[in-house]
């Protein structure tokens, strides 16, 4: 066990451009783990297929290719794990590998203790890879103590490389979380995001919650990032996310879709950034939010954001907010749903279309009997 | 027997009296027509009978099946046997259509819905209305031409088999081809013996390929005409201006 330097807090998910201070929206405040802190090892001991390796390694022993990839949270997040003395072990896909079966690392928070955990990715040229992470609490854990817990994941996708991330939050208990995630794509690398965020309850305790951060630095030419993100926030809960696709190659691409529900007294802050650097000639973005709010007690903030550092760019947002509608209700119920029963269909129907994305059947079919389950 | 009675409906939007003591009766099995001009109510009195709690009923009765509904929520009609398919559908992010349906048929029968016979039904009907089967894994409505809306509440139709299926304006906004499919759809509905339609429509497009039984004209809230088929043929000729001069 190891402890973060005693600081109660540092800031995370910074706005690339800040805008108004009073908006409250240039940064996050994540609150640190108080006391020892655990390492997990989601890569160690792990049967893994034909073609992949695992080198072990430490946070900040991190070879510089890797360290260097930039995250959504930013280097505050780094320095965490690094002064928790984490490891870092690599995850290698080898030239032209494509893996035959998705790679899935459990891993799992326990009750009461504070817990951090890295894994990083590099595929090589032409590798094709598909990685789920499932984030679960122990079963005292769901029903107990607020803890903490934190994963740093980071990609180095090579030329025409493929990966494939889906990252599943599923704490059913009132956690302190972080999950940050740095991209880097070579020549027509593509890399595609999952993240569904489950059960982000919160608590009464100020600033506790899920902060997330994703930096994709498309980097080679016609590289692309696609983001299809989920998310359900009640309770108390607060879900901080800074999303931004970093346009530098000629002709990249970033898609990006987040659909999510807030319910009771969430509160979400989503930024969202495309930022289109000086040579990034012919590369288009789109950012697409979705988010459906339940009560009159939720806050959302919402700060979309496209920077343009090159002419012949094509950036693109657009935004659904708000609650459902009456049309909707009485048309569901001209079909026999209550609205109750409408209202259940659409939360889970917008959780379910992402976990669609889960390679993996057996555990797709846990996640949706989770989704049915807990968000009801 | 009647199917569905309606005895004195009056009802308002926003305060706004609509409907003025409608009187109508269904039959089980058997085809009425509501024709009018625009603004008569029509689509005011399908809201009613399916009971959108936009629309206050101010007065009278309806009775479905022998059971008083007048104050029954959508959803209890829906299952007790009523269908709307509406002039503009909503669209519903994030709920394919088939999962709608799928969970709209277990709503009304209580019943689980096997996968397997759900499927090679919806596959059937699909063919029928010629909907490209990838619709079935769409959002609900979200990105549907008009025309393929209009379809995608005909399926509805088909899939769930309700007692009483009311279509309002379903023939609004297509085109030849769009309303000649359609049409295949509500006669199939009709053929299969399922339950009894009352198509509202200003038009008589949909109308030329199917068996009605009775029309009625919609004039400023009331029903000012009822007879057989040949009332069709005389508003097609001549219009609705005897109607309105009358009313």
């Amino acid at each position: 066990m190891s402890a973060v330097e005693q600081m109660k807090s540092v800031p995370v998910n910074r706005l690339p451009m800040p805008t108004y201070r009073f908006l409250k929206v240039n940064e996050a405040e994540l609150p640190l783990p108080e006391g020892a802190v655990t390492c997990k090892d989601p890569l160690a001991g792990i049967d893994l297929p034909e073609g992949l390796r695992v080198t072990a390694g430490t946070f900040a022993g991190m070879e510089e290719a890797l360290r260097e990839i930039p995250t959504g949270m930013g280097e505050e997040a780094d320095r965490i794990f690094a002064q928790a003395g984490c490891p870092a072990s690599v995850l290698s896909v080898q030239a032209g590998v494509q893996a035959a079966e998705p790679v899935i690392l459990p891993v799992t928070a326990t009750v009461g203790v504070s817990s951090l955990a890295a894994v990083t990715v590099r595929a090589e040229e032409d590798a094709a890879l598909e990685i789920v992470i499932d984030l679960t609490c122990d079963a005292a854990g769901c029903a107990a103590a607020r803890s903490f817990f934190g994963m740093s994941l980071r990609i180095l996708a090579g030329d025409r490389a493929r990966v494939k991330l889906v990252v599943i939050r599923r704490f059913g208990a009132p956690m302190s979380d972080l999950i940050d995630l740095g991209i880097r794509c070579g020549e027509d690398a593509a890399v595609e995001y999952s993240a569904l965020s489950l059960g982000v309850r919160g608590g009464s305790k100020a600033g506790a919650g899920s902060f997330q951060g994703v930096l994709a630095t498309l980097a080679g030419d016609r590289s692309s990032f696609i983001d299809h993100t989920g998310y359900y926030a009640g309770g108390h809960g607060l879900l901080d996310m800074n999303i931004i696709a970093d346009h530098r190659g000629r002709d990249t691409r970033s898609d990006m879709i987040f659909r999510g529900v807030l319910d009771d007294h969430a509160k979400k802050i989503w930024r969202g950034t495309l930022d289109f650097k000086s040579g990034a000639a012919g590369s288009a973005g789109n950012e697409q939010e979705d988010t459906l709010m339940l009560s009159p007690g939720v806050h959302n903030s919402s700060v979309p954001l496209i920077l343009c550092g090159e002419e012949d760019v094509d950036g693109r947002h657009g935004a659904t907010i708000g609650q459902l509608s009456d049309e909707i209700l009485f048309y569901m119920s001209s079909r026999g749903y209550t609205a109750e029963e409408a209202r259940r269909l659409i939360v889970q129907a917008r959780l379910k279309s992402v976990a669609r994305e889960i390679p993996d059947a057996k555990l797709r079919w846990e996640v949706e009997q989770w989704i049915e389950r807990e968000i009801a | 027997m009647a199917l569905l009675e309606v005895n004195g409906l009056s009802a308002a939007v926003d305060g706004q009296p609509i409907l003025q003591g409608i009187d109508l009766t269904i039959e089980e099995g058997s085809t009425h027509v509501l024709m009018g001009p625009n603004g008569a109510g029509k689509s005011t009195l399908g809201f009613a009978l399916m009971g959108n709690p936009r629309y206050e009923i101010t007065g009278g009765s309806i009775r479905f099946g022998g059971e008083e509904i007048t104050e029954l929520s959508a959803d209890k009609r829906a299952k007790a046997g009523m269908f709307l398919s509406f002039q503009n559908p909503v669209e519903v992010p994030g709920v394919s259509l088939s999962n709608f349906i799928r969970n709209a048929e277990h709503m009304q029968t209580g019943q689980p819905v096997k996968l397997f016979g759900f499927q090679k039904q919806m596959k059937s009907a699909m063919e029928l209305l010629s909907m490209d089967e990838t619709y079935a894994d769409r959002d609900l409505n979200v990105g549907f031409s008009g025309g393929e809306k209009k379809k995608a509440e005909i399926l509805q139709m088909l899939m769930l088999k309700p007692r009483l299926a009311i279509l309002d304006e379903t023939d609004s906004g297509l085109d030849v081809d769009a309303v000649r499919t359609v049409s295949q759809g509500v006669r199939a509905f009709q053929q299969e013996g399922h339950g009894a339609l009352l198509i509202i429509t200003h038009s008589t497009r949909i109308l030329e390929a199917l068996h009605v039984d009775t029309v009625h004209i919609l004039v400023k809230g009331r029903i000012v005409e009822t007879g057989d088929a040949a009332l069709i043929e005389e508003i097609n000729a001549r219009g609705f201006e005897r109607f309105t001069q009358e009313a």
